[in-house]
């Protein structure tokens, strides 16, 4: 049977646009490596996303493979504990960082321009970076393979086993590096989908309006933008421990190991959630095209993928039932995460209401929703049972719990993942998958998944722990793991069937139109693939399906259809650049740095340094980033304003991260009353002069508005040597506090807090001076002229970026100040 | 259309394979299950009160699982030969979104009740504890400090009198676990925590570390033995004593081979020379059933296979493998086997 019949009878693929762009005209351009290295298009960004998570999927599952081989029997010899711990550690770090994220990230990446009418996203350069760093992140992972061997003590990685005493290799501390770079990736990515969802959607569409896997890929990118941070604070503490001598995590030396494991995982559950919720979007978009039906109860839908981001942040120590917490505390997070059944269930019955009374077209991809609504539910309730805290003390850390999450991560994420492949595969590569492969494929996964996980909650329940390289031969799990090792197996068919389809589709799939499965939603607008500027033309937007409108015309509340107009969107080149690349390139050189070799830390800062001056420096004033469809002066923040202002919420969690442990340290060791034992004159002196300077910074961003070029520059320069002179009466502590980093618990709380706090003010400082440089030079553009030029786009979103990061520097100031020179 | 039957038939099978699978997961199950630690089939007071609130928790969810593909079940039987003219266009019904969210949030709110009312029936009130139970890598320490002697690997408790043991760590984390009895608690350093429950049935139960805690994680087990409670006075008598003198010539050899061998410098044997405390405690070791945090059975030919090359048996514990001629390694032996 022809494919689009089984799609619908024929119609599929009638243009829309009329636009004479065809997906040749597309793949015109020249390719090659240079194209892939130079790009900053978002749907080539979003394919080098999806093709390296799709890399790293192929590897974490011939770890999976190799674990379920040695566990296929008791006593099996094939793997040593060692090498067993490695993998079962890299499998984990990679599907959770080098697969379930780029995936999605690398599908919104493609897609959320696309389904908001944008050309591309608000910051094509930070969006190349982004994946850049994500590359480069994964490659310093598996480089540690090379040198002495990978992580072996979990994705999850509980101090003190990480520390040098316990982990005297290296594997742990290329882990942290690795993490560093990928987390910088995410949070680098969220911002930019923040601006780009916030302001650069086409006219007429409201946020509200929004596709809903871009209000999901939205409102994730806030739960990366304040998760992150606190792995980032876990793992500078942790670097600090393994590479300094610290003892946070160490209890020999006043620190405490459930520091580790309250960051952590206020990280980690976020986090699950980040890997599920545009899962959500994708299920959300595929359910209502192969329903022939609008998505049920959109509004709800919306809210609840809120209230699941939201709640996300306050169930973080269902995971620590175990650790001897206070019993009430236990309680109130087994509510909490109780309470996020509620949503995940209003979800489900709103995809099942999609289906009831649609016209079903089954296509691989409805198969894998539905599978994922028949799979996923189990992993829910399994996942709220493990909230049950009698319950969990007995099944944590046993193989119901990775029974469960692998229930909810491959039956949900993975799948609709693979749902989403299935669906816009014509889109970005102009042919379909073959159904044929597709449905063999779910058959293989669905029935594997089975065979694989349901045995293990089974194990669970009998009492096999977890991360065991080994069983012995008589305590009774042996038939139920060969079931599993051979549902693995059978899953991995499954998984190679895609890479097959994919391979095979790419060269000799049946060509697509613009609008195969004649869905509602703006992707579906322009030619598949579409070319650079994503739109010939748009429609008007009245409504969240606007290619129904633009069939149907707009019903309003009244009942009149109206017609929907198209207007012509104006052709723009792609503007390459190669800075991105190295800038990463020099992030990753500062890593390996980080690994202990000083020199090399040095010249990877230096790297970094000349190649973001590049960057700065460029045609970038005019160009790029491109402006938004509404001009900033119609808003109350800029577009790079705003962008700060995420980035600014994102080092709040930081800085919060790193002050809960030391505060906890200080309960810890009942340390009260004395500060860190350094005289408090010259910072309450300091303090007033980092104030000083948020009055001068504040009166710069008023006078650049008001085009005074004297009062900006004086007051600009001002601020500059404030924050020099803080700077350097920090320096001045230091040299005199007559302690060392390593000295005591309070020491080294004393220097992570200020010396982190230092760091953002000597990066404040480059910022502003840039902007002394940037301003000037626009100034000599115009010779003559005694006032400041109008306001540009760029140049006035960085001054208020300028100014709103040093608010924060100093607004961080007095919550540092109070913890370490009061308390 | 010849498609869509074909593609009918496919949708149908999917169930019945799956149906299938089931059923040899379930009986595998059955056929395996018997030697298990097995949570639900509990001895301990504080896993009797978990299995009770599993039976209602799984109750209650497998309903609405039930619920879930049933209509999942109409909905694919309904909607696949539907035309598309057909396919109701409505957008939502917020008297049905209210319905189906006010269910799981009833749902959800009994289930919270159930959790917090079988949480405070497992919580037996503080007493001060019977030993201290120290997880190190990868084998336990059970200091009984107030009788003056260590069970390592090996837990001795009364039926039906409440155990109460305070857990603790010497390096990394662990976790202390006896599926049969209750739930697990973590041993992390510079915390105690405490466990408290009754064993209810005499037997031998399978403790496991269930933290993952280094390369030998795996091998990480013991042995908690429930027995009446005069056995369990006799085996606190027995333990108190010092190691017993060798009387056999093997054994009185291997008395001579184990204090001139550096076995001193981890293990401590009471009575003699030997005074290490980095590995267990091996006083009483003949008296014990298993070998390296229970990796074996304590068998003449399981400890002299552990002598001979540990390594192997369990690859990068802390023990090294001590060279030894063999009648040296078969004395060692006899005379470990004579420590009752």
């Amino acid at each position: 049977m022809s494919l689009r019949r089984a799609i619908d009878r024929g119609a599929a693929g009638a243009p829309l646009t009329g636009a004479a762009n065809s997906p040749a005209a597309a793949h015109a351009e020249r390719g090659g490596l240079g194209a892939w290295l130079t790009t900053t298009d978002h749907k080539k960004i979003g394919l080098m996303y999806i093709g390296t998570a799709l890399v790293f999927f192929l590897i974490a599952v011939i770890f999976a493979m190799l674990m379920r081989t040695q566990l296929i029997k008791p006593e099996m010899g094939l793997l040593s504990p060692q090498t067993y711990n490695e993998i079962f550690s890299m499998h984990g770090t990679t599907m959770v960082f080098l697969f379930g994220m780029p995936i999605l990230i690398g599908l919104a990446n493609y897609l959320v321009p696309l389904q908001i009418g944008a050309r591309d996203m608000a910051f094509p350069r930070a969006n190349a970076l982004s994946y850049w760093l994500l590359l480069f992140g994964g490659l310093v992972l598996y480089a540690s393979f090379l040198f002495g061997g990978a992580l072996d003590t979990g994705w999850f990685s509980y101090a003190p086993l990480t520390l040098k005493a316990y982990s005297p290799h290296d594997g742990v501390t290329f882990w942290i590096v690795s993490l560093v770079l990928l987390g910088g990736s995410s949070i680098l990515g969220s911002i930019n989908f923040i601006v780009t969802c916030l302001r650069f959607r086409a006219k007429g569409m409201g946020l509200w309006q929004m596709p809903i896997f871009s209000v999901a890929t939205f409102i994730n990118s806030f739960l990366i933008l304040f998760a992150i941070p606190s792995l980032s604070a876990a793992l500078a503490l942790l670097y600090l421990d393994r590479q300094f001598g610290t003892s946070f995590f160490d209890p020999t030396g006043g620190g405490d190991p459930i520091i580790w494991q309250h960051l952590f995982w206020f990280f980690g559950h976020p986090e699950v959630y980040i890997l599920i919720l545009p899962a959500f979007g994708i299920m959300s978009e595929v359910v209502p095209a192969f329903s022939r039906k609008p998505l049920f109860g959109r509004s709800s839908m919306v809210v609840m993928l809120g209230v699941i981001g939201l709640l996300g942040f306050l169930v973080w120590a269902h995971h620590m039932f175990a650790a001897g917490l206070p019993s009430l505390f236990n309680t109130i997070m087994a509510g909490t995460s109780m309470l996020i059944a509620i949503p995940t269930g209003v979800k489900i019955f709103n995809w099942l209401a999609t289906m009831w009374g649609g016209a079903l077209r089954f296509t691989t991809s409805l198969l894998y929703a539905c599978g994922l609504i028949a799979l996923f539910t189990v992993g829910g309730i399994t996942g709220v049972t493990l909230a049950v805290v009698p319950w969990d003390w007995q099944v944590t850390d046993t193989y119901y719990v990775v029974a469960h999450f692998h229930n909810v991560l491959l039956a949900g994420t993975v799948f609709a993942a693979f749902a989403g492949i299935y669906y816009w595969f014509p889109k970005m590569t102009g042919r379909f998958l073959s159904e044929r492969i597709g449905k063999a494929q779910f058959w293989l996964t669905a029935f594997g998944f089975a065979l694989t996980f349901f045995p293990l909650y089974a194990l669970g329940i009998m009492g096999m722990p977890r991360r065991v390289y080994t069983y012995a031969p008589d305590v009774g799990w042996n038939e139920l793991n060969l079931v599993s090792s051979i549902g693995g197996y059978i899953l991995a068919l499954g998984f190679v069937l895609l890479f097959v389809n994919i391979i095979r589709s790419l060269r000799s799939g049946e060509p697509a139109g613009e609008n195969p499965w004649r869905a509602w939603t703006l992707e579906w607008a322009t030619t598949s693939p579409p070319q650079h500027g994503n739109f010939a033309r748009l429609p008007e937007i009245r409504s969240d399906r606007p290619l129904w409108d633009a069939e149907n015309g707009y019903e309003d509340e009244g009942g009149r259809v109206e017609e929907i107009a198209w207007v012509d969107v104006p052709a723009e080149p792609e503007q390459r650049t190669i800075t991105p690349f190295w800038v990463a390139f020099g992030i990753l050189i500062l890593g390996i740095g980080l690994l202990g070799v000083p020199l090399v830390f040095i010249v990877g800062t230096a790297l970094i340094l000349i190649t973001l001056a590049v960057w700065m420096n460029g045609r970038w004033t005019e160009i790029d980033p491109t402006p938004p469809p509404t001009p900033d002066a119609e808003h109350r923040f800029s577009f790079i304003g705003l962008g700060t202002l995420a980035f600014i919420g994102s080092e709040s969690v930081f800085f919060a991260s790193l002050i809960a442990a030391v505060i906890h340290l200080r309960i810890h060791n009942s340390v009260f009353g004395g500060g860190s034992g350094v005289e408090i004159t010259l910072p309450l002196i300091n303090t007033v002069i980092l104030f000083a300077s948020g009055v001068t910074a504040h009166y710069a961003q008023t006078a650049y508005r008001a085009r005074r070029k004297g009062g900006f520059f004086f007051l600009l320069v001002l601020t500059i040597v404030l924050g020099v002179i803080f700077l350097g009466g920090q320096a001045w502590e230091y040299w005199h506090a007559g302690f060392g980093l390593s000295d005591s618990i309070i020491a080294s709380s004393f220097y992570v807090l200020t010396g982190f706090h230092g760091f953002h003010v000597l990066c404040g400082i480059l910022a502003l001076v840039y902007l002394l440089f940037r301003a000037r030079r626009e100034l000599r553009r115009r010779p003559g002229e005694r006032d400041l030029p109008e306001p540009t786009p760029g140049t006035s979103g960085l001054v208020d970026g300028g100014t709103y990061y040093w608010h924060f520097v100093d607004a961080v100031w007095v919550v540092v100040f109070v913890v370490v020179y009061l308390l | 259309m010849p498609g869509s039957v074909k593609e009918e038939r496919r949708v149908s099978r999917g169930p019945a394979v799956a149906a299938g699978a089931f059923a040899v997961v379930l009986a595998a199950l059955v056929l395996g299950g018997c030697d298990s630690p097995d949570i639900l089939r509990s001895e301990g007071s504080a896993g009797n009160e978990i299995v009770t609130l599993a039976k209602w928790i799984f109750g209650i969810l497998a309903f609405v699982l039930i619920t879930v593909w049933g209509i999942l079940f109409f909905v694919i039987v309904t909607g696949k030969g539907r035309r598309e003219q057909d396919a109701s266009q409505t957008k939502g019904n917020l008297r049905i979104e209210i319905v189906w969210t006010a269910i799981p949030a009833v749902i959800v709110t009994v289930l919270f009740i159930l959790t917090v009312v079988i949480t405070n029936r497992i919580d037996m009130p503080a007493k001060g504890a019977q030993f201290t139970a120290i997880g190190r890598q990868w084998w336990w320490d059970f200091d009984y400090k107030d009788l003056g002697f260590k069970s390592p690997n090996e837990i001795y408790a009364p039926v039906g009198r409440p155990i109460y043991i305070d857990v603790e760590s010497a390096d990394v984390i662990h976790s202390f676990w006896v599926p049969q009895m209750g739930g697990k608690t973590d041993m992390i350093p510079g915390h105690v925590n405490h466990v408290r429950f009754v064993p209810l049935k005499t037997g031998e139960y399978l403790g496991e570390c269930s933290e993952f805690c280094g390369v030998q994680h795996g091998k990480m087990r013991f042995l908690f033995v429930v027995v009446e409670p005069e056995e369990y006075t006799a085996w606190v008598e027995r333990q108190q004593q010092p190691a017993a003198k060798a009387t056999g010539p093997e054994a009185v050899a291997g008395e001579k081979v184990i204090a001139s061998v550096g076995c001193g410098s981890c293990h401590a044997i009471r009575g003699t020379t030997l005074k290490g405390t980095f590995g267990p405690d091996l006083t009483h070791f003949g008296s014990r059933r298993g070998i390296g945090a229970y990796t074996l059975r304590n068998t003449p030919e399981n400890l002299l296979r552990w002598i001979q090359d540990t390594q192997a048996v369990k690859p990068d514990s802390n023990m090294p493998n001590v060279p030894l001629p063999l009648v040296q390694q078969q004395q060692l032996t006899a005379y470990l086997g004579e420590l009752k």
